[in-house]
């Protein structure tokens, strides 16, 4: 395995996570994901002397970018609460539960969706969110709270039966 | 609680949104395809520069001659 490959498989859940989390929709999202590497295959020379704090951020930040580009560009219609634009017919579990996630991510403004994907997907605590993103540890904690408020709210038909709010 | 809650939708989230080892092979796969892709057509530029140089050099070459002719050196 090459020294980038491994880069490329330690840091793709997070990158995906993130793209999934401004997007929302899953082929977009490896799109914005593939063409983030893309940019640190041409950067990797710096990168592999960054820490992995600093590798992290410039993924991030990289991303973030991107997706402004492509939304100046393409006109990218950001995360909306889906209405009536149901996808496929008859979707499996995990399809239904991206959709259901989907749903209650588009309740949260772009940070804390951000914070949420780190927290529970990447499972970073408020520190390494807050060095990452550039926030105060503090307000990550905040956003963290109101965030898994609304989640919560959004989200009961996941929880088992009898399972503490 | 909030740990409860914490717990829980640390699950859901992988659930719904985890890449599986199976996605992650297919993701690298799709994007090594595309470096490569990258790489061709930088290698397919820097051979067009190239030719674009070479083909530019002849004409300078013959100019530089000519001025030295006209201007021999002493």
């Amino acid at each position: 395995m090459s020294d980038f490959e491994s880069f490329y498989r330690d840091h793709v859940q997070l990158v995906y996570a993130l793209a999934l989390s401004r997007s929302g929709d899953a082929w977009q999202a490896e799109d914005l994901t593939q063409e983030t590497f893309l940019r640190a295959w041409q950067h990797f020379g710096a990168l592999v002397e960054a820490d992995p704090t600093a590798r992290r951020a410039w993924l991030a930040r990289t991303l973030r970018n991107l997706v402004i580009d492509t939304w100046r560009h393409r006109s990218l219609v950001s995360l909306e609460p889906l209405g009536d634009a149901e996808p496929a017919p008859a979707p499996d579990e995990r399809a239904e539960l991206r959709i259901d996630l989907t749903h209650a991510l588009a309740g949260l403004d772009d940070t804390s969706r951000e914070i949420v994907m780190l927290r529970y997907l990447e499972d970073l605590n408020s520190r390494e969110i807050g060095e990452i993103m550039g926030l105060p540890e503090g307000t990550v904690r905040r956003r963290l709270a109101e965030s898994r408020r609304v989640l919560a709210d959004r989200l009961p038909q996941w929880a088992p039966e009898g399972a503490a709010r | 609680m909030t740990r409860d809650l914490d717990e829980l939708l640390s699950h859901t989230f992988h659930q719904g949104f985890g890449l599986s080892k199976r996605e992650e092979d297919g993701f690298w796969e799709r994007f090594a395809a595309r470096m490569e892709r990258e790489a061709q057509a930088w290698a397919f530029f820097v051979v067009a520069m190239v030719r674009t140089t070479s083909r530019v050099r002849p004409a300078v070459l013959s100019s530089t001659w000519a001025s030295q002719r006209s201007h021999p050196a002493v």
